[in-house]
């Protein structure tokens, strides 16, 4: 899913033409696709529930696959131009989100997002502390900040009060790694 | 009073002023058992508790971890972590696969645990660790809304038998353990386990409001789950699951009602795999001691629970005739093929 | 008479107990700990009342259960914080005050936003924990009367709420609300044990948190959209924000105006909400804010920093958070995870919850009651000075910022269940909520729907499996029946207001 959007976002030119025909597809990929999984949900033989586990998963299934045709098939009057669509999305989600969202440069969101995996998969070999002072200090600057000495001091600060007030005095178990001694 | 005041005191400043609170150290109370030749235990002992905050296992957990701290026994700290989720699959996961080896990592289980393992076709089973001891046998009872017509669970199985659908029993998650008493009991009373029309929450509370509220026929969940909510009066016993009468000692056994049923939800303890013997033994020792201990009986006797101790091996065979009746009984309710 | 002169009684002896010197600094310690540990995302009060546990052992159970009432009403507000300046909420019940109070914040308001959450909670605290003391009995009976049928009709009149959430385009809501509840059927069928959407991974049998869901769509999903983003924005999000920062945190004439009738409204839902085992915070606030919409003569001015938008959903969460110990004091159910810990303390010091409690143990009940009288003014007393230490948080360079969001996102996530798995399912809606928002998908539908869609389904498997797959149930209960009218009404308000004018 996210890798078609890296490519596809990457050009804005495209931009316009992927409102609502792109929704729908997209919709209909995952309804689809969530359909033919609740299919494969047994229903219990013999069975004393009125309503199986399958009931549900297929209805939401069904709503999905409509909703997406809806989406990819309805004709607004009016302005009548493809890019209706994308102009009511970007309206339309104005109660969740800051005014007109720009359009998204996937790849240059690409290398913060990997870094983040990497401190995921990295967490528990490394240990909390290392791991996340060093994170913090890395993903600034992926995200634009320039103050590599400011951002590293940050970092430390961060994640040894957290790991204090978390491993210290809510006796919650962080994974030591490397500090870990033992 | 003024020694509880104290310490509540010496808690909060310890808190708000230099947070740092990790559990006793220093100084091994004397009471404590003397480590083993390989020097176990090295460092705090962790319980992992298989499910959430709040549930049996967890509040067992905590249980021993307090009376373990108050007696000092272990003479090392006692953590306790939740790791929650499939009917404690994840935590039994956890145990086999991440801690094999290293005894400083101990799970509470029970009966509960050995139908998940089943239903969630779980990779890993419990004969892969190394079982300590049961601790704790705790009963089932089985409750009528406070208004119901049935009086005692014959009349109520004279009207389940003529419409099995008619009748709703309220419980805990689908294959738990109060599933498999109305499965146990519907076998015993004559009736295909699969009619069962069987009503799954996520909770012993939820379950006991559907009961109280009269909106299904019974309620099943431990004895000492349900205590309060019978006191109460919302709700009647008809009927308890032990071998002889418990608790209040005026509700008949199923067995005396005419069905050959017992049931426990008994609960212990496992090591991980690779636990060398002297540790296992030093472990039951550690065991054995929480259980003579005034702090664990009190426990017990406030939870009605029973002193079902059984350590080592006898514990390793007992499982083994569980988890064949356990198996039976799922695959009699049509919940595993 | 005699039943005042009594409450008069148990109150001095409750307030003997919560004003003691050692039970008012554990208080203190409880809520300072409590708005801690709401600000951060994914750590809720449950858990801290869990890791809490054994500090407590032997000490005195009233002061411990004033440090847990503390702690849990600190939670609760607590949340507010990051929702409104970052628009980042750490826990389901706070979704709603994202909306509106990051607005607030943009436009230089954020002091204010602040203000209207701390006193609404604080009002609605207060309020709940009135009503806790002399409805109680009442309440538990109302309580009762809800089935599998009325909550499945409950469920669906909050359904309802997410027109409000859609209203550029409701195919995109009703999208983005089924996405919910699709996440919301992954794991094990609680009426069957059968495993759905998992895919052989056993960290998706237990489902999908829902405190996974709200960080990963809102925190993660926030920082993943800055990063695609930031380029072309040329950082404008701070900048806006940022104005906030010197900006006033007294609340104006118009303010108040506007938010004392959601704080009433928020309290008196939120409280409702509480009451019922299982329907809890989430809902309450959803409903709140949509009552809001609904109250307004300015229903375009909502998702544009709307001040009642803020002040009803916060003292929605809260008075939630009061209503929840109802059952749990009165009959011992506990309708929440916190309440569910707290139950286990009860009976951890030997204590059953219940009828019995309010006459045996007089002094711990009403000690608890009166301690949560004086959380709520603590709670007050530290937060509004608070506000302004809190608003240097957006001085903080967005880069630096959003870098530790994603590690105590991390954390937080993390000690849920000592799973990394459950990271890597955050990471991977932090993805999904980038394309949503490409696309224009509302966020807050879909996290509804995860707490919403599975009490829908299992109280209408519930409902039809005790009435022998009957589908009448639902209408010929009474209370069943006025609901789903309730929603009928709801869903079809919008569509005839519009109506009328058009002729």
């Amino acid at each position: 899913m996210a890798r078609q959007e890296a490519a596809s976002g990457a050009r804005p030119g495209r931009h316009a033409g992927l409102g609502d025909r792109g929704l729908g597809a997209g919709l209909l990929a995952i309804g689809g696709g969530y359909l033919a999984a609740a299919f494969l949900i047994s229903e219990p033989e013999g069975g004393y529930a009125a309503v199986g586990p399958r009931v549900f998963p297929v209805a939401i299934g069904i709503a999905l696959v409509a909703v997406a045709l809806w989406t990819a098939f309805r004709t607004r009057g009016g302005t009548g131009a493809p890019s209706s669509g994308t102009a009511e999305a970007q309206t339309a989600p104005a109660p969740a989100s800051d005014a007109v969202p720009p359009a998204a440069d996937w790849r240059a969101a690409a290398p913060s997002a990997l870094l983040f995996l990497a401190y995921i998969l990295l967490l528990e070999p490394l240990g909390y502390l290392l791991a996340t002072a060093a994170f913090i200090a890395l993903e600034a600057r992926l995200l634009g900040s320039r103050r590599w000495r400011r951002d590293l001091l940050a970092a430390l600060v961060v994640s040894v009060s957290v790991y204090a007030l978390f491993s210290l005095l809510l006796g919650l178990r962080l994974p030591a790694g490397l500090l870990g001694g033992s | 009073m003024i020694s509880p005041n104290l310490r509540a005191a010496c808690l909060a400043i310890a808190i708000a002023a230099t947070g740092c609170a990790g559990g006793p150290q220093g100084e091994r109370p004397e009471t404590a058992l003397p480590p083993t030749a390989a020097g176990y235990p090295q460092g705090a002992v962790t319980l992992i508790a298989p499910a959430n905050p709040g549930g049996g296992w967890d509040q067992t957990a905590r249980q021993i971890q307090q009376v373990w701290t108050e007696t000092g026994i272990l003479g090392v700290p006692v953590e306790v972590v939740n790791r929650g989720g499939a009917g404690g699959t994840i935590g039994l996961a956890d145990l086999v696969t991440r801690y094999d080896g290293d005894p400083r990592n101990l799970m509470v289980f029970g009966q509960v645990m050995l139908g998940s393992i089943r239903t969630n076709a779980s990779p890993v089973s419990i004969d892969q660790t190394v079982p300590l001891a049961r601790l704790l046998n705790e009963y089932e009872v089985v409750t009528v809304p406070a208004d119901s017509p049935y009086r005692t669970i014959e009349e109520l199985l004279e009207d389940f038998r003529r419409d099995p659908a008619a009748v709703s029993w309220a419980g805990g998650s689908a294959g738990g353990i109060d599933h498999i008493l109305a499965g146990l009991i519907a076998q015993a009373a004559g009736v295909d386990p699969r009619r069962v029309n069987y009503i799954a929450y996520s909770g012993g509370g939820e379950a006991a409001a559907a009961v109280m509220g009269g909106h299904v026929t019974l309620g099943l969940s431990g004895v000492g789950e349900w205590k309060a909510y019978i006191a109460s009066g919302r709700m009647r016993p008809i009927a308890v699951s032990s071998p002889e009468r418990t608790g209040d000692g005026v509700t008949p056994t199923l067995r005396e009602s005419g069905l050959d049923v017992v049931l426990s939800n008994w609960r212990g303890i496992s090591a991980p795999p690779g636990t060398d013997d002297e540790t296992r033994e030093w472990l039951i020792r550690a065991l054995e001691g929480m259980r003579e201990s005034e702090a664990w009986q009190r426990i017990l006797r406030a939870n009605e629970w029973e002193d079902s101790f059984l350590p080592g091996a006898a514990f390793e065979a007992f499982l083994q005739n569980e988890v064949a009746t356990v198996d039976e009984t799922l695959r009699a309710i049509g919940l595993i093929r | 008479m005699g039943a005042l002169g009594q409450l008069g009684d148990n109150l001095a002896v409750g307030f003997g107990a919560a004003l003691a010197p050692v039970n008012l600094l554990l208080g203190i310690v409880g809520v300072t700990l409590g708005t801690a540990v709401g600000v951060l995302p994914g750590v809720g009060p449950a858990l801290a009342i869990s890791m809490l546990l054994p500090l407590t052992f032997g000490i005195d159970p009233v002061g411990a259960f004033i440090l847990f009432g503390g702690l849990y009403y600190g939670a609760m507000y607590g949340g507010s914080t990051t929702s409104i300046l970052v628009k980042m909420p750490g826990e389901a019940s706070s979704v709603m005050t994202a909306l509106d109070g990051f607005r607030m914040t943009c436009k230089g308001r954020g002091g204010a936003a602040l203000a209207t959450a701390a006193i609404g909670s604080f009002i609605a605290g207060t309020f709940a924990t009135l009503m806790l003391m002399t409805m109680a009995p009442v309440l538990v009976e109302v309580a009762l009367t809800f089935g599998p049928a009325e909550y499945f009709a409950l469920m669906v009149f909050a359904l309802t709420a997410l027109a409000g959430l859609s209203q550029g385009s409701l195919a995109r809501g009703l999208a983005a609300a089924l996405i919910g509840l699709a996440i919301g059927t992954i794991g094990i069928d609680v009426q069957t044990g059968q495993a759905r959407f998992t895919f052989g991974m056993a960290g998706l049998l237990g489902g999908v948190n829902v405190v996974v869901v709200t960080v990963g769509l809102f925190a993660v999903g926030e920082v993943f959209w800055y990063a695609a983003t930031r380029a072309r924005s040329a950082g404008s999000r701070s900048g806006e924000a940022r104005g906030s920062v010197g900006g006033p945190v007294r609340l104006t004439r118009a303010d108040w105006r506007r938010s004392w009738p959601a704080w009433i409204r928020g309290t008196v839902i939120g409280f409702f909400c509480g009451v019922l085992p299982g329907a809890g915070a989430t809902v309450a606030s959803f409903l709140a804010y949509d009552a809001e919409r609904r109250a307004s003569k300015t229903p375009g001015e909502f998702g544009d920093g709307a001040i009642e938008g803020v002040a009803g959903p916060e003292a929605a969460n809260n008075a939630s958070a009061g209503g929840s110990l109802v059952p749990l004091l009165a009959l011992g159910i506990p309708g929440s995870g916190t309440t569910a810990v707290m139950l286990a303390a009860f009976q951890m010091y030997g204590l059953q919850p219940g009828p019995l409690l309010f006459t045996q143990d007089t002094t711990l009940v009403w000690g608890l009651i009166a301690s949560l009288y004086v959380s709520n003014a603590l709670l007050l007393i530290l937060n509004l000075p608070l506000i302004r230490i809190w608003v240097q948080l957006l001085r903080v360079p967005t880069p630096l910022l959003f870098a530790a969001v994603l590690a105590f996102a991390t954390l937080g996530v993390y000690t849920l269940n000592n799973n990394i798995f459950d990271v890597g399912v955050v990471y991977v809606l932090g993805l999904l909520a980038c394309v949503m928002r490409r696309y224009g998908l509302p966020l807050a539908p879909t996290v509804l729907a995860v707490v919403l869609g599975p009490l829908l389904e299992q109280e209408f498997r519930r409902a039809m499996a005790i009435a022998g797959g009957d589908p009448t149930v639902f209408v010929t209960r009474p209370l069943s029946a006025t609901l789903l009218l309730l929603a009928v009404l709801a869903a079809s308000a919008p569509v005839l207001a519009r109506r009328r004018p058009a002729g």
